[in-house]
């Protein structure tokens, strides 16, 4: 959900010409074109909308199959309305229960409204601030005309990688995050199930509090911590990106994607916290530098960090004069981030 | 009738003190001094017959006097009797103070728990006039010949973390050219230790460690009585005592703007001195604590605006900032 307010809008008619649709009626005809939907039910709660288990006591499942995983490339906005291209490899009842699904629940149901809150709150703070926010991304700052920015705003903080492409699943992205819960299951459609004594929560993606923010527009207490983009022309070189992964290994450890290439180490990312493993942070630096033939790579580690830090405390110093709006949001990302840095504590050897 | 400045300037130069081309004015820290002439040097000593110990002021009806027997000239006496009841004490200080402890006072307790970790919860148990007039004192004294002093008009120099220092050989002075306020260093405190003692949020250039307890493995105390009693090499390390397994340090730094890597050096110097096999460790969990302390009292904060708020959240800010300047390691 985002941190804006919500003001839910909800069509007297569906697409189809009927009454818009009830909760069960959309369920019936998920559960028809193959969706799985045991024991959960929309609620509000500490996130705002979400989903709950009927019965707390029971597990719940979510599954959405394949054919319900509409490929991003294949929706377009239309008139204001969420809709399956005409060119698109897709059903009939497929494509009828997806935009039913869309202008109800989702894009219609409030989803339009909350990007597009967040989106002017965004526009509302001070310029040096957006400009740290965005450092290393200006696609949120081109001049596109406001309904693009929603549309696309909409589309970024829904999608999934399904498939080797960005997906849309009806249902499921009404799930919300929480960094402590099970990812999503992707090995057959995308499904989520479990026990939860609360709200039914996911954990969205491997981000950090500040890739959170960015992405999805909320602040929350993420386990890891990864460098800010960064290049340093040294004779050492050392490019950082935030292309976060888990593509290559180290010993019994999955690190991100690195490239040695002389004096230069390109690191997709660069993972400077970790709740769970406090040592691991520094040691995969330290492993792939002394590859790369430094000889002080736990100093040069120390300078990353402390980097971040500062870039991070100076947004929090922007914030200082500042109320109302996004402030309070990223103040807590802000605080978030910095807690999970916190947690990089001596060295493992990889 | 009420001591003009200038009077009070001619009084304190008649029992010996100097005051040269300077005035009492406002600016960005509120009231201060200010050089007259801004291309000429100040300079402002307070001499040793007009230091008066601590120990030798009381309060009486609401104003505060020195002690019937205290060694003091009665020229003295009268000069900083008359001085604290116009421009200090009596001037602005008392109704100053009383409004921090209103505004420490509304704070949640949580946060107060926090800030004052160290201190005996019974001093906030005591009467609103006995805590402002402690409070008076704690922030306008100094440490001068092994004793709490006060300074009469020195005290109304305002803190800056990088101008110079008091100037004790000379009993105390501060002199220089000045292009806008007269600003003096007060102390080698910290972020933190600048609120707890004066009040303020002040971006300083090193930070120390809260005070801490650990067992384990290694048993480590830390306080946080800071002093430049120790050297090692050419650096100030903190006064230490090594007893068995156990390290108990005066202080602790953990972060220096202008020398990041001699924090962990200094530890892991005097931790391998101790036996310490990965002394790295230990002071990276040190830090982290630290850091984490802080960023606790940002999130307590998060649901309360102003007051003294948005003044620990700027404390807070510097504290961390300054404990970021701690990069790879240095021993001395």
């Amino acid at each position: 959900m985002l941190e804006a307010d919500c003001r839910v809008e909800l069509p007297l008619e569906s697409s189809l010409g009927r009454m818009a649709w009830t909760w069960e009626e959309m369920i019936e005809a998920f559960r028809a074109l193959g969706g799985t939907a045991d024991n959960i039910v929309q609620g509000n709660g500490a996130r705002g909308r979400g989903i709950f288990p009927i019965d707390k006591s029971k597990p719940v499942r979510l599954h959405v199959p394949e054919n319900l995983l509409i490929p991003e490339s294949a929706v377009e906005f239309v008139d204001g309305r969420l809709k399956v291209r005409d060119s698109a490899a897709c059903e009939q009842p497929e494509r009828e229960f997806f935009e039913e699904y869309q202008n109800n629940f989702s894009w219609g149901g409030a989803g339009r409204s909350e990007c597009a809150d967040f989106l002017g709150a965004l526009d509302r703070l001070p310029p040096e601030i957006l400009s740290l926010l965005f450092a290393g991304d200006q696609t949120e700052r081109q001049p596109d005309r406001d309904h693009d920015r929603i549309q696309r705003k909409f589309l970024e903080s829904r999608r999934i990688e399904g498939n080797g492409e960005p997906v849309m699943m009806p249902l499921m992205e009404l799930v919300n995050h929480g960094p402590a819960a099970p990812s999503f299951d992707t090995a057959n459609g995308v499904s989520v199930e479990g026990v939860f004594f609360d709200e039914v929560l996911v954990r969205y993606s491997l981000e950090d509090a500040f890739g959170m923010f960015l992405g999805y527009g909320f602040a929350s207490p993420e386990r890891l911590a990864f460098s800010l983009p960064t290049k340093s022309e040294a004779s050492q070189k050392l490019i950082i990106g935030r292309k976060i992964n888990r593509k290559s290994r180290r010993g019994s450890f999955s690190v991100p994607d690195f490239k040695i290439d002389g004096d230069t180490i390109e690191l997709s990312c660069a993972m400077i916290g970790n709740r769970d493993f406090p040592q691991l942070s520094k040691g995969i630096f330290c492993s792939i530098a002394r590859e790369a033939g430094r000889t002080n790579p736990e100093e040069e580690f120390d300078a990353i960090v402390h980097n971040n830090r500062m870039s991070f405390l100076k947004l929090f110093a922007m914030l200082e004069p500042h109320e109302g709006g996004l402030v309070p949001a990223i103040r807590r990302m802000v605080r978030y981030q910095l807690e999970a840095m916190s947690h990089c504590v001596g060295t493992r050897e990889l | 009738m009420a001591w003009t400045w200038e009077e009070m300037i001619a009084a304190f130069r008649a029992l010996g003190g100097t005051a040269d081309n300077i005035v009492q004015g406002s600016g960005t820290r509120g009231r201060g001094i200010f050089p007259i002439d801004r291309s000429q040097p100040i300079r402002l000593h307070v001499p040793e017959n007009l230091l008066i110990p601590e120990s030798d002021i009381e309060f009486v009806d609401g104003r505060l006097k020195i002690r019937d027997s205290a060694k003091c000239g009665r020229p003295e006496r009268e000069f900083f009797e008359e001085y604290q009841n116009v421009f200090s004490w009596g001037g602005a200080g008392r109704s100053d103070c009383a409004a921090f402890i209103n505004a420490l006072d509304r704070l949640p307790s949580e946060i107060l728990s926090l800030l004052f970790v160290g201190d005996p919860k019974e001093r906030r148990l005591d009467s609103d006039s006995v805590r402002i007039e402690r409070k008076f004192l704690q922030c306008r004294r100094i440490e001068w010949n092994g004793e709490p002093v006060l300074m009469p008009v020195m005290e109304l120099v305002n803190h800056e973390s990088t101008a110079p220092p008091y100037n004790f050989s000379d009993d105390i002075s501060i002199e220089g050219v000045f292009s806008d306020e007269v600003l003096v260093c007060y102390s080698r405190e910290d972020a933190f230790g600048m609120f707890v003692g004066h009040g303020f949020a002040s971006p300083e250039r090193i930070a120390y460690s809260i005070p801490a307890k650990r067992g384990g493995s290694h048993n480590l105390v830390i306080g946080r009585k800071i002093n430049r009693k120790s050297m090692r090499g050419s650096y100030y390390i903190p006064d230490f005592r090594i007893d068995g397994d156990t390290i108990e340090l005066s202080y602790l730094m953990i972060g220096n703007l202008d020398l990041p890597p001699l924090s962990k050096g200094t530890f892991c110097s005097i931790a391998r001195q101790a036996g310490w096999t990965n002394p790295e460790e230990e002071f990276d969990v040190i830090v982290h604590n630290n850091s984490m302390t802080f960023l606790k009292l940002l999130e307590m904060l998060e649901s309360h605006e102003g007051g003294l708020v948005p003044t620990i959240r700027k404390m807070a800010r510097y504290q961390l900032e300054a404990m970021s300047h701690c990069v790879g390691s240095l021993e001395p």
